[in-house]
């Protein structure tokens, strides 16, 4: 049994992660490539112009492991991706208690409306039912035990801790580097999705940059359990830990730092102004751009080399 | 502590009865003005950009207030549950101190605790006084969803057009004058005899539209560029389900939420912030009810509503039933919405004969 | 002879449609509004007065509908006896010349619409709400840009073997990409062919996303003349699209038919 993985959005929250479980489980992982311009194309067709752009992108993803995709552009020459599941979790808070964007709540449903590939899903929410009594009723959904759900549980958190641990050695790394740093800011699906990013890492790199994912930068345990911020009491997870994270680069010796945000993106609308002040009080130069599905690269180039200048 | 001089944002009719209740605590109010669309624009310049609709209006009405000397702002918080409402006050208080104003921003959750909590805080009122303001105010907002209501029914049926808002206009008038509770009751009776008095067709049966949506823009006239009222002149009689205590009934009768969640299940199995699984109760209830049409309002952009959309147009394709999606924000043009609502009318009515023959 | 008299005053053309009780057309007229809707309405009026005084003078108007953005104005002007939207108006021409027909789209200069119908009533319908890079204008400013006449674009676009693909979603943006493509030696043609398709996807994506589409499909609108866009829509379709006479007022041919519909005893016009 195969089953289908969009990599967008909530997949980037804990990349390898849910392969690893499924795999352990013996099921096979057809996992959608990496973002390209049909998938765009395709999610904006579909979506509502009002959504934000990284939910467009999803949406895309979703009709590639539909067949969609592959069905209307025979050109492209690739097999027609077949499925028996699709996998979408309903995310609606961590093990903090703090809520996933609003956005994800809904995921399941839609999905359901979009693709004709039966999907799987379960609610993950630690404020009504212990995580590990919803990965056993998912396990029960794919004819599983407890033991075995237990099992993938562990070899899957094994690889995330492991992943988890190389990161934070090239960070120490990165943050010992002669060249100037700078801080990406944004949400896991923008930060490491490099045609919705226009290759921003990339051209930072160019540009003689040493650019750190506000994601990789790892946070003592002791800090992750109280937030003391001045500002402000986020009840997103994300927001937390963006401003957690943002406190813990600030001891360091960084050059600028470049925020990322979907366009009609809700929750960055919000997190936007606080991330700014944050940057703008300990005067470290600040630069926020919007990215959609007509960004054109050149554009945000131009806007890098406006702002390394600067830096100068 | 200086004397607070509160203000806070409007809401469409309602904005009387909170005027009322800080007053009867001994509160010195400056009201919000009327919201216009220099009001909507100063508020859009400050706010930040692609913030939601509402936060830009609710802030840009402070601004004359502040200027004729209030210090002390009321925003309520989590009215919207998951999405960005909850964050209006923290977002507004930084604007505003950006902006060179210096004042006292109360921002609390909308539970009886913290509300009392607030009120007591700032007006050093005991809690008789409290409950008593508490009470009347409850009273006001009552009359008025309930003139608001029955406008609904009168109004398409109306033999002289335009006489029932001229009685709503005269009512919400004098009505936020009125400071005592014995005066209040006369008026109570006088306005009840009045709407009862205006000339209508009694026999008439007419298309109804249900209007669903974000509840700020679904009820204030002001935002939605008066849809009721253009509605009711078409002879069309228009339904709400949203107003103030709607909302805070099911914040005391959480159960309300359980039985909604139930009945939209086969189409969304969670909350998604907001009121967007209301909006797909709703639609689903007036399509049993034997509507005729069904206007969507949202501030453009809004994250519950966008994300129910999909699943209200899905159910509108299955129906059949005629539907109208409307977003707002400042940039809408009002020739725009007018030409499409007359469209739409002209379907609704369409449909609506159809039905009969 | 009883006539009644149909005007679509939009913001870059105004149409008059005159028909007779029996919904003959006698005259009908097209020009550009230029910016003045009033001096607009009085000389379409003026022309079928002469009109009307050289070939017809019996004839005696006694309904007068309006429709198109200024149709409040013309109404004032002319003392109109209906004023409808464009919606109902394009749809009613429609149902009356083509009955079978289930999808209208309509493109003028400045706005754009998808209708759909079913057995002869509006069921559903949509405008464009954010912006003209799915009007006429659009064609209007890239034409301009290259230097060809409008009226030629259709032909030039048909003779594409293969439309280049051009980012259409803004008329500005969309002027960079041309420039682009022109460099790297994309022919006159293809381009031209390209920006028609793009308009017609462009639509299809934003007015008329997520509306049922279905066959028999009407072109309507300034635009539908260019012979270009027909196949454009044909292509990204996949389906035979319709463009039938008075493809270009059909908006007035409406307001003149439902104010025959809906006669209002004595007509309130104001003469000429």
């Amino acid at each position: 049994m195969t089953i289908g993985i969009p990599r967008a959005l909530i997949y980037w929250k804990r990349p390898q992660f849910w392969e690893s479980f499924f795999e352990s489980l013996g099921f096979k992982i057809l996992l959608s490539p990496k973002t390209n311009k049909e998938i765009v194309e395709w999610g904006v067709r579909v979506s509502d112009p009002e959504n934000c752009f990284s939910n467009k992108v999803y949406w895309g993803h979703l009709l590639w492991l539909d067949g969609k995709i592959v069905e209307a552009s025979p050109h492209l020459s690739e097999r027609s991706p077949v499925c028996d599941f699709i996998f979408v979790p309903r995310l609606k808070a961590t093990e903090e208690k703090l809520e996933y964007c609003p956005k994800f709540f809904g995921l399941p449903d839609l999905s359901k409306i979009l693709v004709k590939t039966p999907i799987l899903t379960e609610t993950f929410d630690p404020r009504k039912e212990k995580t590990e009594k919803t990965f056993k009723k998912l396990g029960k959904k794919l004819k599983k035990g407890s033991r075995e759900i237990r099992k993938a549980l562990g070899v899957a958190l094994l690889k995330e801790r492991e992943l988890k641990e190389k990161e934070t050695r090239e960070f120490f790394e990165k943050i010992r580097s002669k060249k100037q740093k700078i801080v990406l800011v944004s949400h896991p699906y923008n930060l490491y999705d490099e045609y919705v990013n226009l290759r921003m890492k990339e051209n930072l790199e160019k540009l003689g940059a040493e650019p750190i994912f506000i994601d990789e930068i790892p946070l003592e345990k002791s800090k992750v359990r109280s937030q003391k911020s001045k500002l402000i009491n986020f009840h997103w997870e994300f927001g937390k830990e963006i401003m957690e994270k943002i406190q813990e680069i600030l001891k360091y010796k960084i050059s600028g730092a470049v925020e990322i945000s979907s366009f009609a993106c809700g929750c960055d609308a919000v997190l936007k102004e606080f991330v700014a002040s944050e940057f703008k009080r300990n005067k470290i130069p600040f630069l926020y751009s919007i990215i959609d599905e007509h960004t054109g690269e050149a554009g945000l180039q131009t806007r890098l080399e406006a702002f390394m200048d600067t830096l100068k | 502590m200086e004397k607070p001089i509160i203000t806070f944002a409007r809401w469409g009719n309602y904005t009387v009865a909170f005027k009322t209740l800080f007053e009867q605590l001994g509160l010195e109010v400056i009201p919000p003005e009327k919201t216009t669309s220099q009001v909507i624009a100063e508020g859009a310049r400050m706010a930040p950009e692609m913030f939601c609709f509402p936060m830009k209006v609710t802030l840009g009405n402070y601004l004359p207030a502040l200027k004729k000397g209030a210090n002390t702002i009321f925003m309520v918080q989590n009215v919207g549950g998951s999405c960005r409402q909850r964050y209006y006050g923290v977002i507004q208080e930084k604007v505003l101190k950006e902006n060179g104003h210096q004042i006292n921003f109360l921002d609390f959750r909308a539970t009886p605790k913290d509300i009392y909590r607030t009120i007591k805080e700032v007006s050093g009122a005991s809690f008789w006084q409290i409950l008593k303001a508490a009470l009347f105010f409850f009273k006001k907002l009552r009359l008025i969803e309930k003139i608001e209501k029955t406008a609904q029914y009168c109004r398409p049926r109306e033999l002289e057009k335009g006489a029932t808002d001229r009685l709503l206009s005269d009512f919400f008038s004098k009505l936020e004058k009125i400071n005592k509770e014995k005066d209040f009751s006369n008026f109570k009776k006088d306005a009840l005899r009045k709407l009862k008095g205006i000339k209508i067709e009694k026999k008439a049966d007419l298309p109804k539209v249900g209007l669903i949506g974000e509840i700020y823009t679904v009820c204030d006239p002001t935002i939605n560029f008066e849809v009721e009222r253009k509605l009711g002149l078409e002879r069309i009689e228009v339904h709400r389900e949203m107003d103030i205590t709607y909302h805070l009934k099911k914040i005391i009768f959480p159960w309300k939420d359980w039985v909604i969640q139930r009945k939209i299940n086969p189409y969304l199995r969670s909350t998604v912030g907001g009121h967007g699984r209301d909006a797909i109760y709703e639609i689903l209830h007036y399509i049993k009810e034997d509507f005729d049409g069904i206007i969507h309002l949202l501030p453009m952009a809004c994250m519950p509503e966008i994300t129910v959309r999909p699943i209200l147009e899905k159910i509108h394709q299955e129906s059949g039933i005629p539907f109208l999606s409307l977003s707002l924000d400042e940039q809408v043009a009002e020739a725009g919405i007018d030409t499409r609502l007359e469209a739409f009318i002209d379907v609704v009515k369409g449909y609506y004969q159809n039905k009969k023959s | 002879m009883k006539t009644y008299l149909g005007i679509d005053v939009g913001s870059i053309s105004t149409k008059f449609v005159l028909i007779d009780e029996e919904n003959r057309i006698l005259s009908v007229s097209y020009f550009r509004t230029e910016g003045n809707p009033i001096e607009a309405i009085k000389k379409g009026l003026k022309e079928l007065e002469s009109h009307n005084s050289k070939h017809n003078p019996d004839i005696e108007i006694v309904g007068v509908g309006t429709t198109g953005s200024a149709r409040y104005l013309a109404g004032v002007i002319t003392g109109a006896d209906l004023i409808k939207n464009e919606i109902s108006a394009h749809a009613k021409g429609v149902i009356h010349s083509f009955p079978e027909a289930r999808t209208v789209i309509e493109i003028g200069g400045q706005d754009s619409k998808v209708i759909i119908l079913e057995n002869s009533v509006v069921v559903d319908f949509a405008m464009n709400l954010i912006c003209a890079a799915g009007t006429g204008s659009f064609l209007d400013a890239q034409a301009f840009r290259m230097g060809v006449p409008i009226e030629q674009f259709g032909e030039i676009a048909l003779k594409s073997k293969s439309p280049t693909v051009v980012s259409s979603r803004c008329t500005v943006f969309c002027e960079s990409d041309m420039i682009h493509k022109q460099q790297i030696g994309h022919s006159r043609e293809d381009i031209i062919a390209g920006l028609c398709q793009g308009l017609a996807r462009n639509f299809l994506n934003n007015v008329a996303k997520g509306k049922n589409i279905k066959p028999p499909i009407v072109f309507l609108g300034g635009v539908s003349e260019n012979l270009g866009m027909r196949k454009a829509f044909a292509d990204v379709l996949g389906e035979k699209v319709i463009v039938p006479e008075h493809n270009t007022v059909m908006g007035a041919l409406g307001a003149a038919l439902l104010v025959k519909k809906n006669p209002a005893g004595k007509t309130k016009i104001r003469g000429f």
